[in-house]
């Protein structure tokens, strides 16, 4: 279906009609989402009585109304140009990352430097920044060794990771390696290379997983010693958060109480749900209110719609996902592919983050969900990147397959 | 070479589809998970939530004590039960106002069972559900065993009701010493955010850290209490409770033991500061006794006083209300806080200060006429008629007020008395453990500032009696006298002992620039004061006491009414000083009567402590228990613990401008006017003092207030008792 309406439009260009090769699928995902979102971030917040109550309004007259110009613009401008200038992209989103470090302009929030004066998140830019800078050193610079070349694209990627990860905001970091892997996947990175970055990575993670676990067994004298070394490289919540992950028993209190009673209100959903603002989870607040309406968003969804519900939005957000990638195949140039393969692995990263940590099947990161957390810069920069996949679906060179 | 990117293209787009693939892959596993979970388990999680809801409870820790320095309890705790209600549990559909009924109603059936009424109405839930509904509602307090049994028989249908022991604070002395220890009221804990997140990361963990149940918590309002909070409020625990389907507890789990509050020991001695406190009864003022070697407050003692005992559990609106109203203003801490003129009792600064710069010296000789014309004012001494030919000694001894002002306006007001003042601690607010005034210690241009004008002659002669702009508190005067003690040593005040019990090091502030041999020099003049058959505080006067004063009497207009401060200052033993004392009364006659009288006592509970009766009395708990039932008063949610600035601030007692000519010193008074000269002294002077008559056989009005056979000095018949 999706398929012959692309073919269609190919066939239009040659009878000199120009209709517009929008992708007309994904818009409408995106708008099904956004709805859900506003009114979602309704039900999460409706039981608070101060300003907070009012966050749906502000996503509703504030931050879809200027993701919706970002996703314009973008969409109407040249991805092809915009590669031409990825570079300076690339650079400006370099500058706000470190300019975000600087005390006095960095806003920091219980130890984490995020908001530049307050206003915006740099590392949702440089998600912006870094997609043409990818698209065009693979896509464009094939004359260049292989080798090279995917070298320069992992120390492309490193190097804002490690500025994000150390504001610190690990989450937000770690998401841009799927992307990473997924750009090189589609360049056409030999496999080998691709399977020993993923073993690095693997690593990477069962090594930090030890550091954080293995000393649980040791005697409490080893142990606190070996804390103390390992304290200075990796952040005390963060233990927490894999302590609780291994073993739901830990810190019940704590860390443990959003993931129990997370599950819970996903679980009591049912398979309708308990109906829109009555989610007891939600009400009686043992969804922890903070962060209801934005990192666990998804467990409001599920208890209140059921599994019903979280079919109908993993089925949009699966329309994004396939809109993405189908744009992305049918899409002339490589940069144009490359975009779409890194825009979808973003989406794709979060979606699946958020959503298994609500049930417990990852250990909590901070990851929004796309469209319906509620979230400025946030959601600003999803619409944004999805005006840049509209671009390349307006821009890009007609081809066959 | 086309070929080539078309195949490329080609193999890129392959890939994009396998990629493809994967995402869909991904979202398919994502599906299975929540069918598995929302379709499959949910009857275990329904139940879950039904049957087994956690609730997180933050358990208060228990509050430190606060001792006397010899360990006497004057703030503790004591268990009493309350009953507290969940509204959340019995959240009804529909508008707040079904549950509040229904709450309400419930209320009504428990208060029947327990046979106590309800501390909150209908309006008290309201208010509870608008400002924090995470804290569970207490509705009943101070209950007793049999209430608590017969409550715990009914109570199984009840679901969201909750019996609690809290912790009480208890103030076992009533009033005692209220204005240092300060009280209690209920408030969030202060370290609420750093207990619950240790770490201070990222707002992702903090903010979700919420206890879903906050059980109410004491935080110091005043004083000691609020000044320790920290240490006395220790951290508290978290509890998780498995609740039932009834809404009863079920079982728990302690997450997290409290840590118990420090005790906070302070130096104030009970036995002294009782006597101070009975001393000062019925009247305005403040004795502070102040070891001056080490600067432990032994004694601070105000007067009036409110009674703590009645703050706690909580305080009544109509109680504070009658506090605030009070005239004599009793929530007002006199010793720490009070400032006022210091009269005669700064003379010893202005005379140390003059002789170490050369000005005066020990047989400097001064005619005293009784009378000194300054820029075209004239100032009186407090002896009409003159003390004659005298020096500096004598000067002290009968506080010769043209001496001093001699001294002073040859010195200059600045810089050396000011300097000599401010290093002495006055105009800044001593470090003490509570807030303490800071005073006004004036200088030109301050008084530019103040009041367009530049310092005149005549503001450095008032000054150099302790008078005009010149404010000081007891605090300040306190740690004066020790400086005056301890050869110039300030030191800084202490009230709360560190945890070994003992001050090890005293934390000297400055060293004052006093040369040993002036010291001395002014320290028997002091002597005198009270030694000396006609010093101005000889009814200080104490057998087997070696103590050295200087009195003080400073006017000033209340209302358009002129009133008199009555000062001592004194520090003994004389060779070996080890305590300073500073007596004050406001609104009194002058220093040598009233203040010495106070001075007296002390010293004679000091060093003669057999022979003064404390009288110390515990409130007993039983007859607090009785009060506590019968009266249960409404908890005035409108009650505001803090003191507000404006609540507090008594009208400093500055002089004006109109009232600096009618300073007096006592019986030392300054007049520049001659018409008021009569009015001033009506209280203890006969109207034939005014014939200026030295006869020796005068009668003298004083003379029948003296101790029986005390014999004036025939030399000066005329000197007041000053």
């Amino acid at each position: 279906m999706v398929l012959s309406k692309y073919k269609k439009s190919a066939v239009d260009t040659k009878f000199k009609f120009s209709f517009p090769r929008f992708n007309w699928v994904l818009m409408l995902c995106m708008t099904l989402l956004l709805t859900v979102g506003v009114f979602f971030v309704k039900s999460a917040t409706n039981m608070r009585t101060d300003s907070v109550h009012y966050l749906y309004v502000e996503m509703l007259v504030k931050w879809i109304p200027l993701g919706l110009i970002a996703h314009f613009a973008i969409a109407l401008f040249d991805y092809r140009k915009l590669s031409e200038r990825a570079w300076l992209l690339y650079a400006l989103g370099i500058f706000l990352l470190l300019l975000v470090l600087i005390p006095g302009i960095g806003t920091a929030r219980l130890g984490a430097r995020r908001w530049i004066f307050g206003l915006f998140q740099p590392s949702e830019f440089m998600k912006l920044c870094i997609m043409p800078a990818a698209a065009l050193l693979l896509g464009k610079y094939t004359g260049i060794k292989d080798r090279y070349r995917f070298a320069a694209t992992l120390i492309l990627f490193a190097i804002p990771m490690g500025l994000i990860a150390i504001q610190p905001d690990l989450g937000s970091s770690i998401v841009f390696a799927p992307v990473c892997l997924a750009m090189l996947f589609v360049s056409g990175c030999s496999p080998r290379l691709l399977l020993t970055l993923v073993l690095i990575g693997l690593i990477f993670v069962t090594l930090f997983l030890a550091v954080i676990l293995v000393p649980d067994r040791m005697p409490e004298e080893k142990r606190a010693k070996i804390e103390q070394v390992t304290d200075n490289f990796i952040f005390p919540h963060w233990k927490k958060r894999v302590r609780v992950f291994v073993n739901p028993d830990h810190d019940p209190l704590g860390a443990g109480w959003n993931k129990k009673q997370s599950e819970i209100a996903v679980g009591s959903g049912g398979k309708y749900g308990k109906g829109y603002l009555n989610g007891t989870q939600n009400i009686l607040g043992f969804l922890p209110r903070s962060v209801s309406s934005t990192d666990f968003i998804f467990s409001v969804i599920a208890e209140e719609m059921g599994f019903m519900g979280s079919c109908v939005l993993l089925i949009l957000f699966g329309g994004v996902l396939g809109s993405i990638v189908v744009t992305g195949i049918f899409c002339g140039d490589a940069a144009g592919r490359l975009i779409c393969a890194g825009v979808a692995a973003l989406f794709f990263a979060h979606i699946f983050v958020n959503i298994a940590m609500t049930i417990g099947k990852m250990p909590i990161t901070g990851i929004p969900l796309p469209f319906i957390s509620y979230g400025g810069t946030f959601t600003i920069s999803t619409m944004a990147l999805l005006g840049l996949i509209q671009s390349v679906a307006i821009h890009s060179k007609s081809s066959q397959i | 070479m086309k070929n080539l990117v078309e195949k490329e293209a080609a193999a890129s787009r392959i890939r994009l589809c396998i990629m493809g693939v994967i995402l869909l892959l991904g979202v398919i596993y994502l599906l299975s998970c929540l069918y598995d979970i929302q379709v499959e388990q949910t009857r275990a999680f329904e139940s879950a939530q039904e049957f087994h809801s956690l609730r997180r409870v933050r358990l208060p820790a228990t509050r430190g004590k606060i001792l006397d320095r010899n360990g006497i309890v004057l703030a503790d705790n004591k268990p009493s039960y309350c009953v507290s209600i969940y509204l959340e549990e019995m959240r009804q559909k529909g508008a707040w106002t079904n549950t509040i009924n229904y709450v309400a109603e419930r209320m009504n059936e428990i208060s029947k069972i327990v046979g106590v009424p309800c501390e909150v109405d209908k309006d008290g839930i309201w208010a509870h559900i608008r400002r924090r509904r995470a804290i569970p509602l207490v509705a009943f307090r101070g209950l007793d065993d049999v209430a608590v049994a017969r409550l715990s028989e009914n109570a199984q249908h009840m679901r969201g009701v909750d019996i609690s022991v809290q912790a009480e604070r208890v103030y076992p002395y009533g009033d005692f010493a209220c204005h240092i220890i300060g009280y209690v009221g209920k408030g969030k804990p202060d370290n609420l955010e750093q207990e619950l997140n240790p770490d201070g990361l990222e707002d992702f963990d903090a903010e979700s850290l919420e206890y879903d149940f906050l059980l109410p918590d004491f935080v110091g309002k005043d004083g000691v209490e609020k000044s320790c909070n920290t240490a006395l409020a220790g951290v508290g625990g978290g509890e998780l409770i498995r609740i039932n389907a009834v809404g009863y507890r079920h079982e728990s789990y302690l997450g997290k033991q409290p840590e118990l509050g420090k005790d906070v020991t302070l130096t104030i001695d009970l036995r002294l500061q009782k006597i101070a406190e009975q001393a000062l009864e019925g009247v305005r003022g403040s004795i502070i006794v102040m070891d001056c070697e080490t600067g432990e407050i032994l004694v601070a003692a105000s007067a009036p006083r409110y009674d703590l005992s009645k703050f706690v559990p909580t305080l009544s609106g109509s109680y504070w209300r009658e506090l605030l109203n009070d005239p004599m203003r009793p929530l007002y801490g006199r010793a720490c806080s009070g400032i006022y003129a210091p009269g005669s009792i700064f003379k010893p600064l202005v005379a140390l200060s003059a002789l170490r710069e050369g000005v005066i010296d020990e047989q400097t000789h001064f005619f005293c006429s009784g009378r000194v014309d300054i820029g075209g004012r004239v100032f009186r001494c407090a002896r009409r008629s003159g003390h004659g030919d005298i020096n500096l000694r004598q000067a002290i001894c009968g506080s010769c007020n043209p001496f001093f002002i001699y001294a002073g306006t040859k010195l200059n007001y600045e810089p050396h008395i000011y300097q000599d003042a401010f290093d002495v601690g006055f105009g800044q607010a001593p470090q003490l453990e509570i807030p303490c005034s800071k005073g006004v210690l004036p200088s030109s241009e301050w008084k530019r500032k103040r009041e367009r004008d530049r310092w005149r002659e005549g503001d450095t002669a008032n000054i150099s009696m302790g008078q005009g702009y010149l404010s000081v508190s007891p605090l300040q005067v306190a740690v004066y006298t020790a400086a005056l003690a301890n050869g110039g040593k300030v030191l800084r005040p202490r009230l709360v002992l560190p945890e070994s019990g003992k001050i090890e090091e005293s934390e000297v502030l400055r060293q004052m620039n006093w040369r040993s041999q002036d010291l001395r020099l002014v320290h028997l003049g002091m002597w005198d004061v009270v030694n000396s058959g006609w010093g101005t505080g000889r009814r200080a006067l104490q057998e087997g006491v070696s103590l050295a004063a200087k009195t003080g009497t400073a006017e000033y207009m209340d209302k358009g009414e002129k009133k008199k401060n009555a000062w001592m200052i004194g520090f003994a033993p004389f060779n070996k000083p080890k305590y300073a004392i500073v007596t004050m009364q406001e609104d009194s006659d002058a220093g040598g009567l009233s203040a010495a009288a106070l001075m007296k006592q002390m010293t004679q509970a000091i060093f003669l402590p057999e022979t003064v009766n404390a009288n110390i009395e515990e409130i007993s708990d039983e007859s607090e228990n009785i009060v506590e039932i019968n009266e249960v008063v409404p908890v005035d949610a409108n009650i505001n613990l803090e003191l507000h600035p404006e609540q507090l601030s008594i009208e400093p007692i500055l002089i004006t401008e109109e009232s600096i000519g009618v300073q007096t010193n006592s019986l030392d008074e300054v007049n520049n006017t001659e018409l008021t000269s009569e009015e001033l002294d009506d209280i203890y002077m006969a109207p034939e003092i005014y014939n200026q008559s030295d006869d020796v056989g005068q009668p003298n009005a004083l003379h029948l207030l003296m101790p029986h056979g005390f014999i004036p000095p025939t030399q000066n018949t005329n000197e007041e008792g000053h």
